[in-house]
């Protein structure tokens, strides 16, 4: 019996010292977001997604309107400062149906290193729309998304409804 | 001497852990519905007579599902979470799940709804109660189908025929060959004008459809708002003569909402 607690003392003891350290991969340099949004832009697809469907759990959920409409003459620039800031943007739709209310002016981001909306400015006229995963951009592609709300009497707003866009760099 | 000083401490916490739950009020409950999803109302109705609770203004801790918006703090219930006197004893908590939760339906769906009533202080409570999950929202499939389910004058609208559905032998035989539709304002007149056996694509699902943008295929004018779109689909179906004749479907509507 003495044996054994010895033999299982010296296992352990062994275990412990076949351990190291794990070398942790870098993970780089954080993901630079405005500066991958920057350039021109062609959109390809045009989905609209069901919200209100989606929460709860029903078939129907996304329509594909990509060949509904010449959507794919719409094209985006988007300018920044030469440190990399939003500066101006220019929108043209061709034959597309004009899902925006500005074609230029300029554009600005709610948080530099991480952002999650984009508004569009021209005077008094914006649009607000919500940034899609960043790893698009990786892929040369940008997801802009146009997100609608019903609004309760008591001012409480639900997402009923997306049209998101899918860019892809021009250049 | 050991054995006797463990034996009077289990027997020790046992009489605390009795005593507590004794504490507890004893009070009866219903629910109803039985069986409800996210988006019924649903309605708590409590009896408080001859429990530690009577005469004691009652307030709702809802949990299970995550904490509901009632639960602000222990030692002071907000006023939204106070029960509705019905009489003596006898009170009524209403709520609708995702709003008494503040979650999207997915997010209660198969979660239980479990409630206790306090006094606002917390001094007396209920045990817990945990009557029921939220069940799904059934999706009911149907001949006429419009997507998505709400919208505005300003997005893209699909509208189906999916014959599968049909409750009536022409609306099941015929064949379809378009759309008709219009768009009507608030007083019930006409935008631009009605549209006639608009060309239906099948779809992967059986069903047929067709989508568009009231503002490109209708003239609307700028600032105009357009209450709703009305639709019906349009084709042919053999008689009892064995003839071919026109046949459309009765009209389903769709209500535009003020998206923001």
């Amino acid at each position: 019996m003495k044996k054994l607690k010895y033999i299982i003392f010296l296992l352990v003891v062994l275990s412990a010292a076949a351990c190291k350290k794990d070398q942790l991969k870098d993970i780089g340099e954080p993901r630079k977001v405005v500066n991958a949004m920057k350039g021109n832009w062609t959109l390809n697809s045009v989905i609209q997604v069901d919200e209100y469907a989606k929460d709860k759990l029903f078939p129907f959920t996304a329509v594909d309107l990509t060949g509904l409409y010449p959507y794919r003459e719409t094209k985006l620039t988007l300018n920044t400062t030469e440190d990399n800031k939003p500066a101006t943007f220019n929108i043209s739709f061709g034959n597309s149906p004009k899902f925006l209310k500005t074609t230029q002016g300029n554009w600005t981001v709610d948080n530099y290193d991480t952002p999650q909306t984009m508004t569009l400015t021209n005077g008094t006229t914006t649009d607000q729309i919500s940034l899609g995963k960043y790893g698009l951009l990786d892929q040369g592609e940008l997801l802009l998304s146009v997100k609608k709300y019903q609004v309760g009497s008591d001012g409480k707003k639900t997402l009923v409804l997306s049209n998101n866009y899918y860019f892809k760099k021009a250049n | 001497m050991k054995r006797i000083y463990k034996l009077s401490l289990i027997a020790f916490f046992c009489l605390i852990g009795i005593t507590a739950e004794a504490q507890k009020a004893q009070i009866k409950y219903t629910v109803t519905p039985g069986v409800f999803t996210p988006e019924d109302e649903v309605v708590v109705e409590i009896d408080l007579a001859g429990s530690s609770l009577a005469g004691k203004e009652p307030y709702i801790w809802a949990f299970g599902a995550g904490d509901a918006i009632t639960n602000t703090l222990w030692t002071s219930s907000p006023d939204i979470a106070k029960f509705t006197k019905v009489t003596g004893d006898k009170w009524k908590f209403v709520f609708i799940g995702t709003t008494l939760y503040n979650k999207g339906a997915s997010e209660l769906i198969d979660k239980p709804f479990s409630f206790l009533v306090k006094t606002k202080d917390g001094g007396i409570q209920s045990e817990d109660f945990s009557p029921t999950k939220f069940s799904p929202i059934m999706f009911v499939p149907t001949l006429l189908r419009h997507f998505p389910l709400r919208t505005s004058q300003y997005d893209a609208l699909s509208l189906y025929l999916d014959q599968r559905y049909a409750s009536t032998a022409n609306n099941q035989r015929f064949s379809a060959t378009g759309v008709n539709i219009k768009l009507l304002d608030a007083a019930g007149n006409l935008v631009g004008q009605e549209k006639k056996n608009l060309p239906l694509v099948k779809q992967k699902d059986g069903s047929s459809g067709y989508t568009f943008l009231p503002e490109i295929l209708f003239t609307i004018p700028d600032g105009q708002v357009v209450n709703k779109v009305v639709y019906s689909f349009t084709g042919t179906v053999k008689d009892v003569n064995g003839v071919t004749v026109s046949y459309t479907t009765e009209e389903a509507e769709v209500v535009f909402l003020d998206l923001k």
